[in-house]
């Protein structure tokens, strides 16, 4: 279905706005409250459940597998590096859930290529990409094509 | 309809759509080009945009070269198959010979991978598949972009 705000939460800030893929979470200009203009494009991605700060939006599930009086909460923490979804079920019963969304510091392992060795002009040429072929993990370098090794018939 | 503005500009590498894989051509192309001025332009944006916006909990190709689990030779059999023979062969083992060092670079980078605890083997969900902790996914390999790109629009 769609997202919705709870307008007594949000506060206009805009961070729905900014990260929505399908641009339709808008600010209202006459009550500088998001909302969304059009449900019928809404992913239900819940990018901008996630973004929203004062945990102002909420999605409507489709009815036949999340009747009304059902929620679905979620709570991103980047710093934890965790992910927590609260499912209320119409008769009450919760699940909640805890997945990792990062194993490592947020970015810390990313390299900032501008600050690194430039690849010289051999590997340039070269059909290997980034990390190759250390981060093959195998013996030898990059496989090469070869016609005659191709395996034919279904059967694995 | 609101207005359009045009904005000119000038730029090397010029990389249309951050999705996941103009993301990853963002940083694959700042290895290479380090003194080039890459640009990568995004309707949306790039934390939460393209196929990988919500998180996605697999990742649907990984070959296990590393413990001959599948070789490219093996995926260009299952795409041709699947395909119904309408494939370019040499692409499909580009892509598979490739694959590897991308998903090594992501459990580098901190993807959450699911492991084998006794093998450190990836799980598995199906031949190609394996299973990850994708929610983000994309935020991952946009903050890599981020890091590469002069600019992202």
């Amino acid at each position: 279905m769609s997202t919705f705000v709870y307008m007594t939460r949000c506060d206009g800030c805009g961070h729905c706005v900014d990260i929505c893929p399908s641009d339709i979470m808008h600010i209202d200009e006459t009550i500088r409250r998001a909302k969304n203009i059009e449900p019928n494009f809404c992913w239900e991605c819940y990018s901008c459940v996630k973004a929203c700060p004062n945990h102002a939006i909420d999605v409507r599930g489709y009815a036949d597998f999340a009747p009304m009086g059902h929620s679905v909460r979620v709570r991103r923490e980047e710093e934890k590096g965790t992910i927590s979804w609260r499912i209320k079920f119409r008769n009450g019963t919760e699940k909640n859930f805890v997945s990792p969304i990062t194993t490592k510091p947020w970015g810390k392992f990313i390299p900032k290529l501008s600050e690194e060795d430039k690849p010289n002009q051999g590997e340039i040429t070269t059909q290997r990409l980034y990390t190759e072929p250390n981060g093959l993990n195998i013996d030898g370098d990059l496989p090469t094509i070869n016609k005659n090794t191709f395996k034919k018939g279904v059967y694995y | 309809m609101a207005k359009i503005k045009t904005h000119v500009e000038e730029s090397d590498v010029l990389i249309i759509g951050g999705g996941m894989a103009g993301t990853g051509a963002t940083f694959e192309a700042r290895h290479w080009g380090r003194d080039l001025k890459i640009v990568c332009v995004e309707k949306a944006n790039i934390d939460r945009s393209g196929a990988v916006a919500q998180g996605l909990y697999a990742i649907n190709c990984y070959m296990g070269m590393q413990w001959n689990e599948n070789q490219p030779e093996d995926h260009v059999r299952y795409a041709r198959n699947d395909l119904m023979g309408m494939v370019r062969e040499d692409l499909g083992y580009d892509m598979a010979r490739h694959v590897d060092s991308t998903v090594h670079m992501f459990d580098e980078w901190g993807l959450p991978m699911m492991k084998n605890e006794k093998t450190g083997r990836y799980l598995r969900e199906g031949k190609w598949q394996i299973m990850i902790h994708g929610e983000s996914y994309k935020p991952i390999v946009a903050e890599a972009a981020k890091k590469s790109a002069d600019k992202i629009f």
